[in-house]
C-alpha cells in the first residue's frame, strides 16, 4: 500500500493523518527548553508510543518528530551536528510504527530565521539545511516529505528545491494561515491564500495545505481547503490544531467530538489527507476515523466521489 | 528632510533603507540635531509602522524594512547623539523564555527599543530563568522584557517573574512580558508591572514603566 499514495489520491480517497506531536510529547514527560527532536535519540519508546497510539487510533499516515530538525533550529540546541542522525531517527521510529500499511510523513518546520536580504539567514545556508534533513528523513524510511506551518515564499522556495535535490518523489507545503484583525487569512509574513498557491504550485509541489494557524482553527478552514484546492488542482491536506488555545490556561479548547465534526466540514470542502496539529491526540484521531466510516484501510475510506 | 526622512521609514520599500541612511546624513550636515532626527522623524514613522502592524494592515516583512530604515538611520546619528550627551536613558535586558526558540518578535521589539533610545541587552531565545537573573546582576537592568510565541511556554514567563523575585530582584526592575498569546489579564495574574500587544506597544509601554 506505501508506494501507492499518489494514486490512492488519485482514486479520491479521503485519507487520515495523526494528531499532534509535540503535544503528546508534552503528555509524556516533555519538558520546556528540551529540544522535541533529541526525544529520537534520548526517549525513542515513548516517540514511538506516540505513534503507535495514532496507528491504533485509525491514523494511515504518520508523522515524524522532526518538525525542528533544520540544523538551524537543531543550531539552538547546540545539535546542528546531529541533523543527521535526529532525522533519520525519527523517520525509523515513525517506519517502525507504519509498517507497510501505512504513510510516513517527514516533517519539515520553518528553519526559523528570516531569509535575507530581509533577513540576515544566507538563503544558500537555508537551502542546504532543508536537503540535509531531507536526505536523513527519506534515509529513515519517510514516503513523503512535507513542510509545515510554512509562512515564508523565499523559504518555501528554497526548501522544495531542497527536499527535490534530496531525492524527495513527493513533496507537500502545508501554510500556517491567521485570521488578521482586519478579517483577511495571510500568513505571519502577509501571504494570503491565493498568492501561497501560485508559489507552492510554481514551486512544483506535490500537495498544499493547512496547519495550525492563529485563530484559525477546523471551524474556520474550511474555505481555505475550498480556496486550496480549487486554485492549486492539487490534492490537499489540512490539519487543523484543536482550536486556539485559552489564553490562561494554554489547553486546546476542542475535543474529540467537535473536532471531528468540524474535520468533516473539511473533508466536503476538498481535503484528501485530514489530521490534526497541536492539541490534538490519538482521541481526536479515533473520533475523526469513526466519523469518516470506520475502516482502517485506505480501500475502505471515504472517497471523494463518494460524498 | 525630517519628513521626508519619516516617509521613507514608513514607505517600507527596500530602497529606503539606503535612502534613510543618506537622508539622516544630509539633515545632520544641515545642522539639525540628531536628537531632533530621532525625536520628529525615526520615532513617529516607527510608531506609525508599529500602529499598521497591530492593525494586520502590514506585515512582518514591511515592519522589518521599516526597521532597517530607522536602523540605518540611527547608526549614522550616534556618534553625533553621543557626542550630544545623549546617552541611552535606560536600559532593558530582554529575551525568549526557557522552551521558546522564536525570535523574530523579540528581534521587532529589541529593534524598537533601541529606537526609543534604550540599551538593548538581548540574550536570545531559550533563555533560562537565572540567565535573567544573571543578566539582571550584570547589567543592572531598569527593565525586563520576556517573550513567548508558544502558548507552552507562557508558564516559563512565570518561572522566571519567581527567579527574579527569589534572587531579591523584583523591587530594581519593571517588567514587561508580551508575545503572541500574552493577554493583559495574564500578565498581571503572574504579576508582571506592564504588557504589549506587538514591537510599536512594546516601546510605548517601556516608555511608560520608565515615566516618559
Amino acid at each position: 500500500m506505501r508506494d501507492d499514495l499518489r494514486h490512492a489520491l488519485a482514486g479520491g480517497a479521503v485519507l487520515l493523518a495523526d494528531g499532534g506531536i509535540g503535544t503528546e510529547l508534552m503528555r509524556r514527560g516533555f519538558r520546556l527548553g528540551e529540544c522535541p527532536e533529541l526525544w529520537n535519540r534520548e526517549r525513542p519508546a515513548d516517540v514511538r508510543a506516540v505513534h503507535d497510539a495514532y496507528a491504533a487510533a485509525g491514523a494511515q499516515l504518520l508523522t515524524t518528530d522532526s518538525f525542528g530538525g533544520h540544523p538551524m533550529r537543531l543550531a539552538l540546541h547546540g545539535l546542528d551536528a546531529a541533523c543527521e542522525e535526529l532525522n533519520r531517527r525519527a523517520a525509523e521510529l515513525a517506519r517502525g510504527a507504519a509498517g507497510d500499511e501505512r504513510w510516513v510523513i517527514g516533517s519539515l518546520g520553518p528553519c526559523g530565521r528570516v531569509l535575507a536580504p530581509l533577513g540576515d539567514a544566507d538563503p544558500d545556508a537555508v537551502r542546504a539545511g532543508f536537503e540535509r534533513q531531507a536526505r536523513a528523513l527519506l534515509a529513515g524510511g519517510a514516503d513523503l516529505l512535507l513542510l509545515e506551518t510554512v509562512t515564508a515564499l523565499d523559504e518555501l522556495a528554497a526548501a522544495v528545491a531542497a527536499l527535490r535535490a534530496a531525492g524527495g518523489s513527493f513533496v507537500g507545503a502545508s501554510f500556517a494561515f491567521d485570521l488578521t484583525r482586519r478579517g483577511e487569512i495571510r500568513t505571519m509574513m502577509g501571504v494570503d491564500v491565493a498568492t501561497a498557491v501560485r508559489a507552492a504550485v510554481a514551486a512544483g509541489v506535490d500537495l498544499v495545505g493547512a496547519n495550525c494557524g492563529r485563530r484559525l482553527g477546523p471551524a474556520e478552514l474550511a474555505p481555505v481547503v475550498r480556496q486550496l484546492a480549487d486554485e492549486s488542482g492539487l490534492p490537499v491536506l489540512v490539519e487543523p490544531n484543536a482550536g486556539t488555545p485559552e489564553p490562561t490556561s494554554g489547553l486546546h479548547p476542542l475535543g474529540p467530538s467537535v473536532f471531528a465534526a468540524h474535520a468533516l466540514e473539511l473533508v466536503a470542502a476538498g481535503a484528501r489527507i485530514v489530521g490534526g496539529c497541536c492539541g490534538t491526540t490519538p482521541e481526536h484521531v479515533a473520533a475523526l476515523r469513526a466519523a469518516l466510516g470506520g475502516g482502517r484501510d485506505s480501500r475502505d475510506a471515504p472517497r471523494a466521489s463518494d460524498r | 528632510m525630517l519628513a521626508q526622512l519619516a516617509e521613507a521609514i514608513r514607505s517600507h520599500r527596500p530602497e529606503s533603507i539606503a535612502a534613510c541612511r543618506a537622508l539622516a546624513e544630509r539633515a545632520l550636515a544641515a545642522g539639525v540635531p540628531a536628537a531632533r532626527i530621532v525625536d520628529a522623524a525615526l520615532i513617529p514613522a516607527m510608531a506609525d509602522v508599529g500602529r499598521r502592524f497591530r492593525a494586520d494592515e502590514i506585515f512582518v516583512p514591511e515592519v522589518l524594512v521599516s526597521a532597517k530604515a530607522m536602523q540605518g538611520a540611527l547608526d549614522v546619528l550616534e556618534p553625533a547623539l553621543a557626542d550630544a550627551g545623549r546617552e541611552p536613558f535606560a536600559t532593558i535586558v530582554l529575551g525568549t523564555v526557557q522552551g521558546d526558540v522564536h525570535d523574530i518578535g523579540k528581534n521587532l521589539v529589541a529593534m524598537m527599543l533601541r529606537g526609543a533610545g534604550l540599551r538593548v541587552v538581548d540574550l536570545g531565545v531559550n533563555v533560562a530563568p537565572q540567565r535573567f537573573v544573571a543578566a539582571i546582576d550584570a547589567h543592572r537592568p531598569e527593565l525586563v522584557g520576556l517573550s513567548a510565541l508558544l502558548t507552552t511556554t507562557m508558564d516559563a514567563m512565570r518561572a522566571t517573574l519567581d527567579a527574579i523575585v527569589a534572587a531579591g530582584q523584583r523591587d530594581r526592575v519593571r517588567v514587561l512580558v508580551g508575545g503572541a498569546p500574552v493577554t493583559a489579564a495574564w500578565a498581571m495574574s503572574i504579576g508582571a508591572d506592564g504588557h504589549a500587544d506587538d514591537a510599536a506597544e512594546a516601546a510605548t509601554v517601556a516608555l511608560r514603566l520608565l515615566g516618559r
